[in-house]
């Protein structure tokens, strides 16, 4: 196992000991095919983070609006990167104002009205992204998930389908970064060449019946088929990629966090892999999604997350509710860091990596969609400020938040001035 | 959309509760009302037939036109294009809501009967011959994928193997309530890829040709475990408290939670079946709580509870019980009941040799298998059909003990290929329908691989084929193939068994004296069990169980073995009705129950001893009887701290009784609850129900809550709420403060909508019981939806009508609604 990880160079020390390490200017061999230290710009990249229980409100939001807010409490922990941030207040998705929970499903592709019968979603905006630029990177995108009970992304593909999330570091990071002896990929090889000539027998295969169905049962072929042909061209990528030999990284295989409650501990973990994978040119779109957790191991915290979101304003649920938000800011504000502390052609990784950070409630207390709280760091943007994006400042009122996907889409290269609900683009940053 | 989603998120909030005012065609506001002329130009819609037209100008414009839209009800912008699902879900629910009397509102001048009946024989016209039509050209149910579930069942039928598969898969997407059904069955890339991984994991599994494992036998003494002799040498202090003691027969734990001390047995070798005898005693047990031993399987990450045995105090007890292990697993011995001591004291304080309270005496266990019935397993011959394999002449190889002969003909080896298509694919089989898999393992042995590894190439595909993936029924009545899937997969959630494929290829399973000896068979097979836990366990939302955690310090007494039991009363339960026939009445009120005795205690219930359950008939002042008051329901609809009358409610109005309550239109507006107890929730929900806006919908859901007010987050009984401030409660056993007091008293009294009222739930449940036909139209409806993999349409409601009149007579027969459905043309039908 591991052969070449073993043959790991000395940053394997640094990278362990962190953020500040990782400065460390990139070594040629780390250096992903396409783009050395000498060609031209790095590529943009864009994180996309849901946690699903809102920020509580008060603890979230800062006073003040434009450079001079003073820090909430939560944001006091990134203090240190203000200036590689935006707030902003008054973003909502229109048509999810009852949507409760189920906006967990619509935070990616603004689809409305999640709660009606017979809804379907659509794409969501990052899956637009890695559609159009993902076949530049051995993976297109990365789908990942923090959370015990249901292993689902944020991703949602063009039929309206949510995509599986990995919640395994150690899963992640194999895919990533293993490569194992000249014999497993040898076999991983011919495992590869076996999966397309068996997708290749049953997409034939689906042909054939689909000539006699009628409309439903087709639809449904239609779609087997369509994610057999998918698989087949990334197995195809795969096999193309097979022969490029996986970025070494110089830190071990992590280890998965056992507690299926220790939400934090998941995040930190699949945190860690980010800036490698985007650094080595891996992928250039992630999403991750932190789900419920139960009762996190938290020094102080006796009830479940989803409880305490609940917190009906009784002062001691609001006080556990905040050692798991401050848990999960302080996780947000170190992989900020990372990514800031990350070089790459004299620039740090995080002024290429647009990071949006959210949560598709504004208040879970009592469900509200509106207000959402939604930070936007890195990326290259004008930060360092608060921004109230509501109509005539008036948070009773809000502002699509597709306005910032599209700014996000646009600078990822996608030609587009529409997404999902929205009205424009936000000007501002 | 996931509907397991969906429920776990209303359920778990409570917060809805006070929130959720949910208005749909309300009443009560003067709306503008224009002149006739200029109302009738505002119903856009031509399509729609003219009665219908007529009434909504007449009778509904006013308030539910563009400018008022009462509800989220716009009929100038409602289009009358059926195609569009949710377009079609609000035609029908407004068919519903005229055909109950409820719109347009009392307090509007009401139709005359005849303009009512002509609107409802218009629109239900219209909206059925929309649905049947489409329901002739492609059938009620679309090609259904198997679900997760099904798939690794179906796997491990096909095999003969028992791997878990289902976790490799993602999850599923449900409709309808459930994820069967073929709407919420959607595919992407990366479950395709999950089926090619899931597929070569079965079949590393099935093509197991290594010698055969040895017979592993261990017995052991608890008391010279290294790990307790270790914890026995150490002297007991503040910092390592000795939580043991040495008895000349046992080692005594006094802690329940032992996990890394008492593994015992090497880690399994070999996957399998492994009988365990266990030998423990309950002791020093003063009229404390009873002392269980828990037994856990783990692999040091993850913990699996496999079994719990109440022991008797001072008397040994010898458990046995058949445990799966999978490779390099152990098993741990871990208590509940433990600890508690008469004169309070605590035995990380004291040390084990001087505390006076309860403990866990362990003595010894024996661990012996795996249990092999042959050797090479079963799944050997089911992946090699006829192919001879062999013992290998000399035995050096560890991982290797057989092998299949190398000089087969291709003859043969295409016959092994249909053979398990045939089985993979749950029909008969054409060649031209094998070519292509055999073709991929007649390529494999063109490229020089060996035989087996032709043969996985071939059956990876058949593994991954949309003739195995999926459900395929053709228009029309069901063949008899087809009709032995939906009875396999509606009561076993696998592929048909021999007998059903059997009876399919004579040409008997559809007639109906063997279609209803074989629902029968298949509903009498303790296989049957995955039925209720699948169908109990998404109608009920049970398996929500674990969703929200009680609050430690407001219900101390909650733990996972509690749990447990009351998702297996709920189970069991259904499965007494089932068994003895009884009529829908009984899931609204019984006077038994499924106990065991930490349930029966939880229930105040006493005489019930040991942990297995049985058949108990309720004492008159029970407060139980019935699904409602069922511990697991009342969990489902708390969260961990509090109980909301509106959740419960809602479950109510939409798990028992069918009807679903509407989401609130954006203006409904929101007020936050107030949970820091000065008031109870239901002193702050009535200020809500003073308005007569939120009254409209409240009064139909609310009553439910009330009643059941009585129950807690656990569903135990109470009279005044648990909360965290105050006098504290004394614990009766150790006399110690617990961390919560009692509250304000609850109010459990109500009325239905139509005026009656009730005191508490056993009254309320006495008015409920003129609501069978409610309740029977209901469960047959889900039953549908699981059944058949597709809910019920407006079209359908017909036949559902003509199943529930078959029945009514008879008060609703549980068995005979099932035999009923599957005799039906619903059943019967693509």
């Amino acid at each position: 196992m591991n052969t070449r990880t073993s043959h790991a160079l000395s940053r394997r020390a640094f990278l362990r000991a962190g953020a500040v390490s990782l400065a460390l200017p990139f070594l040629d061999a780390m250096l992903p095919r396409g783009w050395g230290a000498a060609a031209a710009a790095p590529p943009k990249r864009m994180v996309c983070i849901c946690t699903a229980l809102g920020m509580h409100a008060p603890d979230f939001f800062p006073a003040g609006v434009g450079r001079d807010y003073q820090d909430s409490r939560y944001l006091g922990f990134l203090k240190d990167l203000r200036d590689d941030f935006t707030v902003f207040s008054g973003f909502a998705h229109p048509g999810n104002e009852a949507a409760n929970h189920l906006s967990e499903y619509t935070f990616l592709t603004a689809a409305t009205h999640p709660e009606l019968p017979g809804f379907g979603n659509s794409i969501s905006f990052d899956q637009v992204i890695a559609r159009s630029i993902g076949t530049a990177t051995r993976f297109p995108s990365l789908e990942l998930a923090s959370s015990p009970s249901h292993v689902r992304s944020l991703a949602v593909n063009s039929g309206g389908v949510n995509l599986p999330g990995e919640d395994k570091p150690s899963r992640v990071f194999a895919r990533l970064f293993l490569e194992g002896s000249d014999a497993e990929v040898k076999q991983e090889e011919a495992r590869l060449a076996e999966g397309r000539s068996v997708l290749d027998a049953v997409g034939a295969q689906a042909r054939r019946l689909g000539t006699q169905l009628g409309a439903a049962d087709r639809d449904k072929l239609d779609e087997y088929f369509s994610s057999v042909r998918e698989m087949e061209r990334r197995l195809q990528a795969m096999q193309a990629w097979s022969h490029t030999p996986k970025p070494k990284v110089a830190i071990p295989p992590p280890q998965d966090v056992r507690d299926s409650a220790d939400m934090i501990g998941k995040m930190d973990a699949l945190f860690n892999l980010l800036p490698l994978a985007l650094a080595t040119d891996s992928t250039r779109v992630i999403t991750l999604f932190v789900g419920m957790s139960g009762v996190p191991p938290i020094p102080g915290v006796t009830m479940g997350d989803h409880e305490l979101s609940h917190h009906g304003q009784e002062p001691e649920k609001i006080e556990q509710l905040r050692l798991i938000e401050e848990a999960k800011s302080k996780s947000i504000a170190a992989l900020l860091q990372k990514l800031k502390a990350t070089e790459e052609g004299g620039q740090s990784l995080l002024r290429n990596t647009a990071v949006l950070f959210g949560s598709n409630l504004g208040n879970a207390s009592n469900h509200s969609t509106s207000n959402l709280p939604i930070l936007l760091a890195g990326g290259g943007y004008q930060h360092g400020r608060h921004l109230v994006v509501a109509p005539q400042g008036n948070l009773k009122q809000s502002t699509p938040l597709s306005n910032l996907f599209v700014s996000l889409m646009q600078r990822m290269g996608i030609e587009t001035d529409k997404f999902g609900t929205s009205t424009g683009v936000v000007t501002e940053i | 959309m996931d509907q397991a989603a969906k429920d776990r998120f209303s359920l778990g909030a409570a917060v809805i509760a006070v929130v959720g005012l949910w208005l749909w065609l309300l009443t009560g506001l003067p709306g503008f009302r224009g002149s006739p002329a200029a109302r009738a130009a505002r119903v856009p819609s031509h399509e729609l037939p003219g009665p219908v037209r007529a009434f909504i100008e007449s009778r509904c414009i006013d308030c539910h036109d563009a400018g008022t839209h009462k509800g989220g009800l716009d009929f100038e912008n409602l289009p009358a294009q059926l195609d569009d699902a949710p377009v079609e879900a609000k035609w029908t629910l407004v068919f519903d809501r005229v055909q109950r009397g409820e719109m347009p509102p009392r307090q509007k001048p009401q139709p005359p009967e005849d303009e009512r009946t002509a609107l409802l024989e218009s629109l239900g016209g219209f909206l059925s011959q929309h649905d049947a039509a489409r329901h002739a050209q492609t059938g009620r149910v679309a090609w259904r994928r198997l679900n997760r579930a099904e798939y690794e069942n179906t796997v491990h039928d096909l095999l003969a193997i028992d791997t878990p598969l289902a976790d490799l898969l993602p999850e599923d997407g449900s409709a309808h309530g459930f994820d069967n059904v073929s709407e919420g069955l959607r595919l992407t890339a990366p479950q395709i890829e999950a089926y090619l991984l899931a597929a070569d994991t079965a079949l590393d599994a099935a093509i197991n040709l290594k010698p055969r494992p040895p017979l592993k036998k261990e017995r052991f003494a608890f008391l010279d475990l290294p790990a307790i002799q270790e914890r026995l040498a150490a002297p007991h202090s503040a910092k390592n408290p000795r939580l043991f003691r040495a008895l000349p027969d046992a080692v005594v734990m006094f802690v329940n939670q032992a996990n890394k001390a008492t593994p015992f047995g090497t880690p399994t070798r070999d996957a399998g079946l492994y009988r365990v005898r266990l030998s423990a005693y309950g002791y020093q047990n003063n009229g404390g709580p009873t002392v269980v031993a828990r037994l856990l399987a783990t692999d040091r990450v993850n913990y699996r509870l496999v079994g719990a045995f109440d022991l008797p105090t001072d008397t040994p007890r010898v458990v046995e019980i058949t445990v799966p292990l999978q490779e390099n697993e152990v098993l741990v011995l871990a208590a509940a009941g433990c600890g508690v001591a008469a004169d309070g004291t605590d035995v990380r304080k004291v040390g084990g040799e001087d505390f006076t309270g309860s403990g866990l005496a362990a003595q010894w266990a024996e661990i012996e298998g795996p249990i092999l019935d042959a050797w090479p397993p079963p799944s050997v011959p089911l992946v090699f059909g006829g192919l001879p394999v062999k013992p290998l002449a000399d035995d050096h190889r560890p991982d290797r003990g057989y092998e299949v002969a190398a000089d087969v003909s291709m003859g043969d080896l295409d016959k092994t290929i249909a053979t398990f298509a045939q089985r993979a694919f749950r029909r008969p089989v054409q060649n031209e329908d094998v070519a292509p898999y055999a073709q991929l393992a007649h390529e494999a042995l063109s490229e020089g691989a060996g035989l087996e590894n032709a043969l996985r190439r071939s059956f990876k595909a058949i593994l991954t084929s949309p003739e195995f993936l999926f459900l395929r029924e053709a228009p029309g009545r069901l063949d008899d193939y087809a009709l032995a899937s939906r009875l396999s997969y509606f009561f076993w959630s696998t592929m048909p068994d021999e007998e059903l494929l059997r009876l399919a290829a004579q040409g008997k399973l559809r007639e109906p004296a063997t279609l209803y000896a074989q629902t029968e068979r298949l509903l009498t097979s303790p296989r049957a069990h995955v039925f209720t836990q699948n169908f109990c366990g998404q109608w009920l939302t049970l398996r929500a169980i674990a969703a929200t955690t009680p609050d430690k310090r407001l219900y101390p007494e909650f733990d996972d073995l509690l749990q447990a039991a009351m998702v297996t009363e709920t189970e069991l339960f259904f499965e007494e009705v089932l068994r003895g026939n009884l009529g829908v009445a009984t899931l609204i009120d019984a006077n038994f129950s499924m106990l065991n005795r930490r349930l029966a205690e939880h229930y105040g219930i006493a005489g019930v001893r040991g942990e297995e359950f049985r058949k108990v008939s309720l004492p008159a002042a029970s407060h139980r009887g019935g699904l409602l008051t069922q511990a697991s329901v009342l969990k489902v609809t708390a969260n961990g701290t509090l109980t909301s009358p509106v959740v419960r409610g809602v479950w109510v109005m939409k798990r028992f009784l069918g009807r679903d309550t509407q989401p609130p239109p954006a203006d409904a507006g929101s007020i936050e609850p107030d949970t820091r107890g000065s008031t109870t929730i239901r002193e702050q929900l009535a200020k809500h129900r003073r308005s007569e806006r939120c009254a409209a919908c409240h009064k139909f859901m609310d009553p439910y809550g009330f009643a059941l007010e009585n129950y807690d987050v656990i569903g135990g009984w109470r009279e005044s709420y648990r909360k965290l401030k105050g006098e504290p409660v004394t614990d009766p056993v150790t006399h110690k403060k617990l961390d919560y007091s009692l509250g304000l008293p609850v109010d459990p009294s109500g009325e239905l909508p139509d005026g009656r009222a009730f005191a508490d739930m056993d009254e309320l449940k006495k008015l409920l019981l003129d609501q069978k036909d409610v309740v029977a139209r209901n469960f047959v409806n889900n039953l549908v939806a699981y059944g058949t993999g597709a809910g019920v349409t407006f079209s359908d409601r017909a036949q559902v009508e003509k199943i529930l009149g078959q029945a009514r007579a008879d008060a609703y027969p549980v068995r005979s609604l099932i035999h009923d459905i599957v005799q039906s043309p619903l059943f019967q039908t693509k």
